[in-house]
């Protein structure tokens, strides 16, 4: 808190210039008048006037005396008697004359001719008194009547001065007094003046005992919030020493005031290694002024307790000034417990985040693991089948084989999430026709819909053009997911799909049903993994409950939205939509450009796994390259050592020398310091391929690898290479890949079988009859076949063939499916 | 003949002092222990001391020059009392002898470079230094200041 003490305005007017003027004029007057009295006084005091009156009194008592020496004389004798009194009289009035005492005398008219008479006659005597004593006798009548005749005039001339001179006393009387009564009016203005001086420094003694009052109020509730904190109040002064401790701080530092007060405060609680900083610190904001730390909020840091305990405090350090000195205020917690807390806290995060993750680590490895013995059932419940088992085992195994399956599909749907989870694979970017993926993927679903009694119909209103830019692979795979769906949960119904061009490059997919509805509070949950609605649902279904979860995260990494609504009575609609701006069809799509024919690299390629080599091998082989190959970590550096390469291949999961290894130690040798190396790996997750980056790989292909990305890669980090697979006209990516492994005389007569047999079948299933065992295992076979040729749509109607209950097959969905099929595979023979 | 009786009244004015100086006694000092007489060169005997001051009764600066009176009073062996002085008007004052010090009041026989005449106050006057001390320019001192000296009287 701050007071200001101020001045009410109208006091601040009254002590200002006006009346300081009056003051000195006040002031200035009574000091002039005081100087005048002084003079008046001291006029009185040094009396300039010899008693006057006195002198002309006597001037005429001397004036009788020669008179009556002059009767005296001329009855009896006695000129010197005469001669005497006429010096006396004679010097009387020569003073008269000359001093300045008289000179009022002289001024008036009546007195001044009198004077002037009677010096002129004494004047004429002179002779007379100064001559014989013969003639003086002689002329003494004379004289004796001139000098009774003056009597009157030095009387007369007496008489004038006296009241001249009462005259003059009384101007100098008035005058006096008129000094005096203008210093008394001085003095009752002085005294006025005091009288206000001394009330406004009566107001201004209350005032400052108020102010003060206030200041000791405010001061004492300062000194209970200072006393109450619950935090540690340090006061330091420039020189580091302390000022002041509150009770706080003593409980925190384990000092009482009384020890710590004019001690060094970095002596007593800053730990030793903080010291120095803070001593440099200090001297920094003493010379320049710049904090970092005082001014600056909060800051943690370590301090010392009594006892040599460091212990972490928060703290915050304001500059302030006490008087004429900075001191620097700190106030202090000691945060042990809350950074315990947080510590806890943080630990609990991770710990819960490590059992998630391994949770997620142990799905995704249990399902991995379980795929190749699941293989190896499968397998071998094929072989056992065909071994001649009587009908009932034929039952169990068939019972086995599709349990078999669907846990198989349990396991991808579970890799497929963790995969996507992982988020190790990026949306691709192609040029498609999205009107020929929509309507391709209909019409293969047409079996399955009619399989149930369902109406399966297709809009397209996609615009200008039917090209977009996207993911083909993704939005096939969500779209089928839910027409499957769709598909699944209809039954006598209808089910429609819709793709609509939006505003923005977007487009929008509906696929809307008439099965049963979902109800309001499970839409959201239904995207969430593992989720099936009931029992009836999961039996239904069939599921693991993952497609949707997988569908979800399928828009989301393409940027979309996914959702659904549903309507008791009328059915369901899922709609998702997907920015796929519209593209011009692009004839050579995403193929890289082989840099050179002749260019081929050498290639160090490391890898355990025996089929996995040769395959690799193989590929490479075909692409042109020359390839060695390792079949173990330490063989792979050994290669690296024997001989140079362009790029190295390296598997990451190895017994004993494993790949992030091997690569660091062909680094450390210094075998291939320029060569890059891929990593292969069939681990999806993004934190291995950080981990795997962060090994010094150059980047990272997942397994299974196919020709195109072998390819690329090997353009990307060697710059040599070409395809030879590229065929004059494109095929289906699976049929290409048959081409380039078997061999084109192999693979075509593959396909000429494969369409001699399939011909067979349809000719079995023309009748419209339920087909029998036979018919059914050879859909299998021949479904296996168009798996791995690539022709989705005709493995599905096969698949349904094979499982197809007793009832009569409409074969119509197989037709159309062969239909195009065989125009692909007529083309590919005819080449 | 106007003219000669001026002329005539001029020398006589200029002889008569000298005349009545020449014929005796100038001071009488009567103290307790007897009378002493001084005549006009028994006081130029006496040390001298001449100063300037202006005084109430004359115009401008006059130069005086007599018996400081603490020479007399020291040749006369008076320590203490008062001395009653009286002149030829029959004024009387008295001086206390403490006023008898250096620097202080002289009886002066010479006025201007002149000894004084009895119309020109003399022939002896007693003098303060008017101007060198305000204290001697008090009614008590001027009243002291008697002029046409004749005697002086020592009382206790």
């Amino acid at each position: 808190m701050k007071l200001t003490p101020q001045d009410p305005p109208g006091l601040r007017r009254w002590l200002g210039a006006p009346g300081a003027l009056l003051l000195v004029l006040l002031v200035a007057a009574a000091v002039f008048l005081g100087r005048e009295l002084l003079q008046q006084l001291d006029s009185l005091s040094s009396a300039e006037s010899d008693n006057v009156q006195w002198n002309l009194s006597q001037a005429e008592v001397e004036h009788l005396k020669l008179e009556a020496a002059v009767t005296q004389a001329v009855q009896s004798g006695g000129l010197g008697e005469v001669r005497r009194r006429f010096d006396v009289f004679y010097s009387r009035m020569a003073t008269m004359n000359e001093s300045r005492l008289y000179a009022g005398l002289k001024t008036d008219p009546e007195a001044g001719a009198l004077l002037a008479a009677v010096t002129g006659r004494m004047n004429g005597y002179i002779p007379l008194i100064d001559g014989p004593d013969e003639l003086l006798q002689d002329a003494l009548p004379d004289i004796a009547e001139g000098l009774s005749l003056q009597g009157g005039e030095v009387r007369r001339m007496a008489l004038v001065w006296i009241r001249h001179d009462a005259r003059a006393s009384e101007d100098r009387r008035r005058e006096l007094s008129l000094i005096l009564i203008r210093l008394g009016w001085v003095v009752v203005f002085l005294v006025g003046m005091l009288g206000a001086g001394t009330l406004v420094l009566w107001f201004l003694y209350r005032r400052g005992r108020r102010l003060s009052l206030a200041t000791a109020e405010a001061a004492a509730r300062m000194e209970a919030m200072v006393a109450s904190s619950l935090d540690a109040i340090l006061v330091v002064d420039t020189q580091g020493r302390v000022q002041g401790f509150n009770g706080a701080a003593e409980s925190i530092f384990g000092y009482t005031e009384k020890e710590v007060l004019g001690q060094p405060m970095a002596e007593l609680i800053m730990p030793e290694h903080l010291r120095e900083a803070h001593k440099a610190g200090m001297k920094r904001f003493l010379a320049t002024g710049e904090a970092r730390v005082a001014g600056k909020g909060r800051v943690q840091l370590e301090a010392l307790h009594k006892s040599g305990r460091v212990f972490p405090v928060e703290l915050s350090i304001t500059p302030a000034r006490s008087g004429k000195d900075m001191v620097l205020v700190s106030f202090l917690r000691d945060i042990t417990d809350r950074l315990e807390a947080e510590a806890e806290l943080k630990r609990a995060r991770d710990d819960a985040l490590a059992v998630e993750k391994a949770k997620a680590n142990l799905l995704t490895v249990m399902s991995h693991e379980m795929r190749t013995p699941l293989n190896g059932v499968l397998g071998s419940i094929g072989l056992l089948r065909d071994s001649g088992v009587t009908p009932a085992q034929q039952r169990y195994l068939e019972a086995m084989r599709v349990s078999g399956d669907l846990l198989l599909s349990h396991v991808n749907d579970v890799l497929e999430l963790s995969r996507l989870e992982a988020g190790a694979e990026d949306a691709a970017r192609e040029v498609f026709d999205l009107r020929a993926l929509v309507t391709g993927l209909a019409d293969s679903q047409l079996a399955s819909a009619a399989g149930r009694g369902n109406q399966l119909d297709v809009h397209c209103a996609l615009g200008a053009s039917d090209f977009v830019t996207g993911d083909p692979k993704q939005v096939q795979r969500v779209l089928l997911n839910l027409i499957g769906n769709a598909l699944k949960f209809t039954c006598d119904g209808a089910v429609s799909v819709a793709a609509t061009r939006q505003e923005g490059g977007l487009v929008e997919f509906t696929v809307a049903d008439t099965g049963a509805a979902i109800p309001e509070e499970d839409l959201e949950r239904i995207f969430e993994d593992f989720i099936t609605l009931d029992a009836s649902y999961a039996r239904q279904s069939e599921g693991t409950g993952l497609g949707l979860a997988i569908s979800k995260r399928m828009v989301k990494s393409m940027g979309g939205e996914i959702g659904a609504q549903s309507e008791e009575g009328e059915g369901s609609l899922f709609w998702f939509t997907l920015p796929l701006p519209m593209a011009e069809p692009e004839v050579t799509a995403g193929r890289p450009e082989p840099r050179s024919d002749d260019g081929h690299a050498r290639i160090l390629m490391v890898e355990d796994n025996d089929i996995n080599r040769l395959l690799l091998e193989t590929m490479l082989h075909k692409q042109g390259h020359a390839v060695t190959a390792a079949p173990g970590g330490a063989e792979g550096v050994e290669a690296a050592a024997a001989g140079a390469c362009d790029l190295i291949l390296m598997d990451i999961s190895m017994p004993q020398v494993d790949g992030i290894e091997a690569l660091r130690r062909i680094r450390k040798r210094g075998l291939a310091p320029a060569t890059p190396a891929v990593a292969l790996t069939a681990h999806a997750a993004a934190e291995d391929h950080a981990r795997i980056l962060e090994a010094g790989f150059a980047e990272v292909l997942t397994k299974p690898v196919s020709q195109q990305d072998l390819a690329a890669v090997i353009a990307r980090q060697t710059g040599s290479g070409h395809l030879h697979l590229a065929p004059p006209t494109p095929l289906p990516p699976s049929l290409a890949e048959v081409f380039n492994c078997l061999g084109v005389q192999r693979a075509q007569a593959h396909l000429s079988k494969f369409s001699h047999d399939l011909k067979c079948l349809r000719s079995d299933v023309q009748g419209g009859e339920a087909p029998g065992e036979a018919l059914r295992q050879e859909a299998h076979r021949l479904a296996g076949s168009a798996a791995i040729l690539g022709f989705e749509d005709l493995r599905t109607c096969l698949a349904s063939l094979e499982h197809a209950g007793d009832g009569p097959w409409d074969p119509s969905g197989l037709d159309a499916a062969w239909d195009e099929v065989q125009t692909v595979i007529e083309q590919t023979l005819a080449r | 003949m106007i003219r000669w009786t001026a002329v005539l009244a001029i020398s006589f004015s200029g002889l008569m002092p000298l005349s009545s100086m020449a014929s005796g006694v100038v001071l009488t000092v009567e103290a307790p222990s007897g009378a002493q007489v001084f005549e006009m060169d028994d006081l130029r005997a006496l040390p001298a001391e001449t100063f300037e001051t202006e005084t109430i009764w004359t115009d401008g600066k006059q130069t005086f020059t007599g018996v400081p009176l603490s020479e007399l009073t020291a040749a006369l062996g008076i320590e203490a009392g008062v001395l009653e002085a009286m002149a030829i008007n029959a004024y009387a004052v008295e001086i206390p002898v403490s006023d008898a010090i250096d620097g202080g009041p002289v009886i002066a026989y010479e006025r201007n470079g002149a000894e004084m005449s009895v119309r020109e106050k003399g022939p002896l006057w007693i003098v303060y230094p008017y101007d060198s001390d305000p204290r001697y320019r008090t009614e008590e001192i001027y009243s002291r200041s008697i002029w046409q000296l004749e005697k002086i009287t020592v009382k206790d």
